[in-house]
């Protein structure tokens, strides 16, 4: 009988499960909004990653869990996000050893050696500033999907200058930018540079290694990850799924359960 | 159960073993609060007190005055689970939510008190509460926010506030030999005039022998908690930072009866020397990881450590802020108050010259790099606090000295001293799973360095 391994990553914005099987591929995954029942939001993931997998529940050889809701998810057990991103991202690219994570709520950056052990770590702060949260709130300003923002702050002639990074500050900065009569493409990259200052602030507390790689929703704005190698004078990999990481490396966990 | 009680023989096993002298020492605080609300329905003055290294509360004491110290009843008001309505009180009077969490709580008690109690003690206070204050003694170290919190609460209660100050800490300029006697000479004169207007404020007269016994007292009760301080580098430490912070109050306010107060530190020594004798840690699982706690815990989460002791956490030191330096040899000096300014001075001054050695210019960093390896530490548990600069902007410097100089790591937990809403105990966890990865680590690159831990 085959085995298969079950990786659930409960975030703040988005839940994302992942089932591989026992040479560690991927074979079926899912990413849906987490909502405001991370119980009912697991159940729901996982369903839609074993439906694309072709499995049953009982299939699932063994399961792990990571992200702020996690522990609702009923999993065989628990690890943290930093340590599912490590492991993630070291079978996706094993020659990194720097990540970067841009999630809905908050952002981190990750050392690691090359079995995908943790080295060091610096965690953003309390606030939601340098996370993903700051491009949603601005799509909404200014009345475009999350998924144009990056090709038009990659047409930016003059970017925008912003004074703080905090998300609500920022709200009512970018208010102003516009009744200045900022571009929309100047005003994205602005914000782009402020969440890359604020990145890269982060990444003092620890030491940077090549390969790089930025991973989380906020990769997938390449105008983001164009600001975040210009501002730390980097070039990284980013994953053709760069929201999967932290399931994918609970999955492989739970291949060594 | 009583607070004073040992844990009966049928609970859980617990996660932090607890020292059985611990339970005295806190017990003495919590009879000074009774003890202090009994004189005052009695008609006698209560004087609230701001946290002042010894400048003041020998004073208060030595002329009979009961004491209470607001920063130490908001920690109880957190560690009770009571803070909430306290903090929420001072919001909706308009003080900014971002305040040190022990003035946003005390400044909500003394709101509902005289606001919309009719100036009786809230009946949800621990304890009895603290009686409305006939004096508030406020300091001028550590941080403006202080200043201006006990001018705030004065002005609640229609009471005097006086304010004593100090030298500047902190600086390497202000340690400078020939800067002594100013300080002393500058504090006498702080003393001597706060002493005439306690004098003329209550109308007696400062028992000048008393104050000296107390003095004298002060510097046992220290000599005391400096050797305890000491003995606890040992491996594996003997007393968790639970304990200490449990049991500080009589040493860093003098709170309660000093005699009692001393009698039970000195039980500590024994019971933490014996522990040493035998290799008991403190505590009940195998010590894994060797923790420093820097700088104010959260009061609110103190059963928290239990969860980190289970994985082997044992926070080995902490604080270091609440822990009085050996005292100097006051013997040759007559004066009380000159002896006072001496001990009071020492704190400010005395905690940082043996840490020079590292020649970093910042006395803070140095400390900890001292602790550090005096203490073998595997890492550091950096709380900083939205609500306090005082005590959160060194940490940064402290954690980058102390990878680049020892390869100590830190784990990085924002949060707050009194609001528990800002704590997410289940997300700490999970970036301490990670962090035992990261100690693991810097222990190998330790040992290539041929560093000893």
């Amino acid at each position: 009988m085959s085995a298969y391994y079950l990786g659930i990553d409960i975030g703040a914005a988005a839940s994302k499960a992942v089932v591989i099987d026992g040479q560690k591929k991927i074979i079926g995954a899912g990413v849906i909004p987490s909502g405001t029942n991370y119980a009912t939001t697991a159940s729901a993931v996982k369903a839609e990653a074993l439906k694309q997998a072709g499995l049953q529940p009982a299939d699932i050889t063994f399961s792990v869990a990571t992200g702020i809701g996690g522990r609702n998810a009923s999993a065989g057990s628990y690890h943290g996000v930093i340590i599912c991103d490590a492991r993630g991202v070291n079978l996706t690219f094993p020659g990194v050893r720097t990540v970067i994570d841009i999630g809905g709520q908050g952002s981190q950056v990750i050392t690691m050696d090359e079995d995908g052990r943790v080295i060091n770590f610096n965690v953003s702060e309390i606030c939601a500033t340098g996370s993903a949260r700051l491009l949603q709130v601005v799509a909404r300003i200014l009345q475009i999907s999350i998924d144009e923002i990056g090709p038009l702050s990659l047409r930016a002639t003059k970017p925008s200058s912003f004074s703080t990074s905090c998300t609500v500050f920022l709200e009512t900065e970018v208010i102003t930018r516009i009744s200045q009569g900022d571009s929309l493409e100047d005003i994205l990259a602005g914000i782009h540079r402020s969440i890359a200052d604020k990145i890269s602030g982060m990444s003092r507390g620890v030491a940077l290694e090549k390969d790089f790689a930025v991973i989380g929703g906020g990769a997938l704005d390449s105008g983001l990850v164009q600001a975040i190698d210009e501002k730390l004078g980097i070039k990284t990999l980013v994953p053709d799924n760069p929201r999967l990481m932290a399931a994918l490396g609970a999955a492989v966990i739970a291949g060594e359960h | 159960m009583s607070e004073t009680a040992t844990p009966s023989k049928t609970e859980k096993k617990r996660a932090i073993n607890r020292l059985k002298s611990m339970y005295p020492l806190r017990n003495v605080v919590q009879q000074d609060y009774i003890d202090t609300l009994k004189a005052s329905n009695e008609g006698k003055p209560t004087v609230w007190s701001m946290l002042n290294y010894w400048e003041g509360d020998l004073p208060l004491k030595a002329m009979g005055l009961n004491i209470v110290y607001p920063e130490n009843y908001a920690t109880l008001l957190a560690a009770s689970g009571a803070a909430e309505p306290f903090l929420d009180a001072s919001d909706s009077d308009g003080f900014p939510t971002h305040m040190c969490g022990y003035g946003r709580s005390t400044i909500g008690y003394s709101y509902r008190m005289m606001k919309e109690n009719g100036g009786k003690i809230p009946p949800d206070a621990p304890l009895g509460g603290m009686a409305k204050p006939a004096l508030l003694l406020g300091s001028g170290i550590i941080c403006d926010a202080r200043f201006k919190w006990f001018q705030s609460l004065a002005r609640y209660f229609d009471a005097p506030e006086w304010c004593l100050e100090m030298p500047m800490m902190a600086t390497y300029e202000g340690s400078e030999p020939d800067l002594e006697a100013y300080q002393v000479k500058f504090l006498v004169k702080e003393l001597k005039d706060f002493i005439a207007f306690l004098e003329k404020l209550f109308k007696q007269k400062m028992d000048w022998a008393k104050l000296e016994e107390l003095t004298d007292l002060a510097v046992k009760i220290h000599e005391t908690t400096y050797k305890i301080s000491e003995l606890r580098q040992s491996i594996p430490g003997p007393m968790h930072a639970t304990d200490f912070w449990s049991s500080m109050p009589p040493s860093l306010f003098f709170a309660g009866d000093m005699k009692v107060s001393l009698k039970c530190y000195q039980d500590m020594l024994a019971e933490v020397q014996e522990r040493v004798n035998n290799k008991v840690s403190g505590i009940n699982y195998p010590e894994r990881y060797r923790l420093i706690f820097a700088e104010l815990p959260p009061w609110h989460s103190l059963k928290f450590f239990d969860s980190l002791a289970e994985m082997g956490w044992n926070f080995v030191f902490e604080s270091f802020g609440y822990h009085a330096p050996k005292p100097p040899d006051l013997s040759k000096y007559s004066d009380p108050c000159e002896k006072l300014a001496r001990l009071s001075r020492n704190f400010m001054f005395n905690v940082f010259p043996e840490a020079k050695a590292d020649n970093i210019q910042n006395p803070i960093v140095e400390t900890y790099l001292k602790i550090a390896r005096g203490f073998k530490a595997d890492g550091f548990f950096m709380h900083p606090l939205i609500s306090c600069r005082a005590a959160s902007c060194s940490l940064r410097t402290v954690q980058h000295w102390e990878q680049e100089k020892l390869d100590v790591p830190s784990l990085w937990v924002e949060g707050d001293i009194i609001d528990k809403r800002v704590f997410n105990p289940q997300e700490v966890l999970a970036r301490a799973e990670a962090f035992e990865q990261t100690m693991d680590h810097y222990r190998k690159v330790r040992k290539s360095r041929g560093l000893d831990w």
